[in-house]
């Protein structure tokens, strides 16, 4: 028989053998040690690197703590109750059985765990815990230690010590691992991709006033729009870029961030060299969806056709999911035994056809800047059901290094040219890029 | 022979060509990678014209200075914007080389060496190494690598053409990275392969590419094409530093001002 004793010592008066009797006398716990904890109600889908921004590492393993080593790191969703088994050693491991109430205190946050009428006896003693309210609705990173308490009815209250170095990203929702070179969930890209949507919910609640007033440091993410948080991420690159910088490392291919080490998420070590729009809007997709952020990010390409409502009617294309977008697609147009070409002006034309550019737009000939299309990132929140409609303003474009540039429809972005024609190229002296605007198909400004 | 000459030959084997190439089918050489290799049926060169006469300015522009108008250059700080011109150069290399043939891979040092730019020359960066037994010239302006296997060719131009086409994707497969992967439209991964398409008889003067449709300033990658040819009795081949087209701008940078910086300067924002 566990946790009891049998005594040798005879009791006074008639056993109902006639012979002694024997009794059994209880064990009082004299220690309880908390040695493990594993986060049940996390999302288990972080990977353990933390050194670099490439999609590797492996899943942090469960239990997240034991004694005498750190404590593994979680993401969880916020706003929801944190459910946690701890396994405690009791001692001596004959102690008998009691009942005791379980109680955690987190040292980083207003985190209280609590479980009532739990057997503990000798051994090992596994605990469910739930906190007793939601983490908070914000997107934050806590670290710190439990204290743990329990206390029993027969031997009284224990004071068992801590599990020590917790680390609870807590996230919108679930973690989205996105398509492409950023795909992956990681400690590394967690760690920043909190922070910065954090920070963002702070901005965007202290700009919108959203903040609730009697708590500054406590803001109410519920009350903050996606839209906020993608508008004020966009807005912290105040370019584009289109030229390599030496000062980024060549394996990071900057400024396309088409690369092997993390795709777009390396462009976080080099945000003051920008990027082009492409890679900004890769990056901030990559960073909401890391912590869960609702809502749809579309890597678009603006443009118009000259076949297409002569250009009149605004076209966009989802960039990874068509094999060719904007004018890249558009055929060049014979006319006699010349070659016309379309493009997206950048400046001017003047008013008639017929005038020489400078595709390098320095030099002898005036210059000008030939387009196929307008990248952007198009975000919609509430993401409409499948195939319906989104909500009136639910969808806006925010164009990547415009210093937060937001557009609500196509037609406004493609005003950022000047006109669509079809061109011809000039041989010009070497070095130039001479065009020749043959038609302006239409006019945007 | 007379760079006019050949300039001449040149172009009139690019006229012929383009009409004998009417109801060819090119091959563009992307692989799809659910469908393995995809041959895309091509029917009209029109656009070439442009692409032609660009790189043929390019080519003659490279070509125009003499061996002794090329400066050693021991340190790329020398050059007003070296930094950046190393790391381009560099970037490119890594690009289209192989390993053992990329000139920043050589043991010794490549020699190198740079010509700046006249008005109707560029800034040509140049590497003049051994490899593979062959010499190779490798000439580099901010749009182009130029590379250049220096041994006459008197014998190779006897020989019957699939020799010729034999040797010369032998050679090309030493010295480039005839497959790899590229950043397809959708912005992902995707494999490449160059594959030559061989006028009927390749001669002196000739080029040839493996996707002559594709006009070297508006194409979407510098996978999407790369060039070869027969120049002064040398096998040159002609890779195109033309990034993926994911900005949607049309960037055809200044050849007389890489090594200022100043080609790069239209192209930043306002």
């Amino acid at each position: 028989m566990s946790g009891t004793t049998r005594s040798s010592r005879r009791l006074p008066g008639p056993s109902r053998t006639g012979g002694s009797i024997h009794v059994s006398r209880r064990v009082a716990i004299t220690a309880i040690k908390p040695v493990r904890v594993t986060f049940k109600s996390d999302h288990h889908m972080m990977t353990d690197n933390n050194a670099d921004w490439t999609n590797s590492g492996s899943v942090f393993p469960k239990p997240e703590w034991t004694t005498r080593k750190p404590s593994n790191p979680i993401s969880h969703t916020k706003n929801q109750k944190v459910e946690i088994e701890v396994d405690f050693d009791v001692a001596p491991a004959n102690a008998s059985e009691t009942v005791g109430d379980v109680a955690g205190i987190a040292t980083f946050c207003r985190l209280f765990f609590s479980a009532s009428k739990q057997k503990f006896k000798g051994g090992l003693v596994t605990v469910s815990v739930r906190s007793t309210t939601p983490l908070l609705d914000m997107v934050e990173k806590l670290s710190g230690d439990i204290q743990w308490r329990v206390t029993t009815v027969a031997d009284g209250a224990f004071d068992v010590g801590s599990s020590s170095g917790h680390t609870i990203y807590v996230t919108w929702d679930t973690p989205i691992s996105v398509s492409g070179h950023e795909a992956g969930i990681t400690q590394k890209r967690m760690e920043l991709a909190v922070k910065l949507v954090g920070d963002a919910i702070v901005s965007a609640g202290y700009a919108e006033s959203r903040l609730v007033p009697e708590d500054a440091n406590q803001p109410v993410s519920s009350n903050i729009s996606p839209h906020w948080i993608v508008n004020d991420l966009m807005r912290q690159v105040k370019g584009y870029e289109l030229v390599p910088n030496p000062n980024v490392p060549a394996q990071f291919d900057h400024p396309q961030y088409f690369n092997d080490r993390g795709g777009a998420w390396t462009m976080a070590d080099y945000l003051s060299y920008s990027a082009e729009c492409q890679a900004i809007v890769r990056f901030y997709r990559a960073v909401i969806k890391q912590v869960g952020c609702p809502g749809l990010a579309q890597i678009m390409a603006v443009y118009a056709r000259p076949d297409v409502d002569n250009g009149n009617t605004v076209l966009e294309d989802d960039m990874e999911t068509n094999s060719a977008s904007g004018l890249n697609a558009v055929s060049p147009k014979r006319v006699g035994d010349r070659s016309f070409v379309a493009a997206l002006l950048d400046k001017d034309p003047g008013s008639d056809p017929g005038k020489i550019f400078d595709g390098n737009r320095r030099g002898r000939i005036p210059g000008i800047g030939l387009n196929t299309f307008e990248a952007c990132l198009k975000f919609t929140f509430p993401e409409p059901q499948s195939g319906a409609t989104p909500e009136a303003g639910a969808t806006q474009y925010y164009a990547g290094g415009t210093g937060g540039s937001v557009m609500d429809n196509k037609e406004r972005v493609i005003k950022v040219f000047w006109a669509l024609v079809w061109y011809s190229f000039v041989l010009g002296q070497p070095g130039e890029y001479l065009v020749k605007v043959e038609e302006i198909v239409a006019r945007y400004r | 022979m007379d760079r006019a000459y050949i300039r001449a030959i040149d172009r009139c084997v690019i006229a012929a060509a383009s009409l004998l190439s009417l109801g060819v089918c090119w091959n563009v050489c992307i692989m799809n990678p659910d469908e393995g290799a995809k041959v895309m049926l091509l029917d009209d060169r029109s656009a070439n014209a442009p692409g032609e006469e660009l790189i043929s300015q390019w080519l003659e522009a490279i070509r125009r200075p003499n061996p002794g108008d090329y400066g050693g250059l021991r340190d790329f700080r020398e050059l007003p914007d070296g930094a950046r011109v190393e790391q381009n150069s560099r970037f490119w290399s890594q690009k289209f080389f192989t390993d053992a043939a990329n000139p920043y891979l050589q043991k010794p040092a490549a020699p190198c060496s740079t010509h700046p730019a006249t008005t109707d020359t560029f800034d040509v960066l140049r590497h003049e190494y051994d490899i593979f037994g062959q010499h190779l010239i490798v000439d580099e302006t901010v749009n182009v690598i130029l590379v250049t296997v220096e041994q006459p060719l008197e014998s190779f131009l006897n020989q019957p053409e699939q020799q010729k086409h034999h040797e010369i994707n032998r050679i090309a497969g030493l010295l480039l990275r005839m497959r790899g992967t590229m950043v397809a439209p959708n912005l992902q991964d995707a494999p490449y392969r160059w594959t030559f398409r061989f006028p009927t008889t390749i001669g002196n003067g000739m080029r040839f590419s493996t996707n002559a449709q594709e006009d070297p300033a508006r194409m979407w990658s510098w996978a999407s094409r790369m060039d070869g040819g027969i120049y002064n009795d040398r096998l040159y081949f002609l890779c195109f530093k033309q990034r993926e087209s994911t900005s949607g701008k049309i960037l055809v940078p200044d050849g007389r001002h890489w090594f200022d910086g100043k080609c790069w300067a239209a192209f930043s924002p306002a």
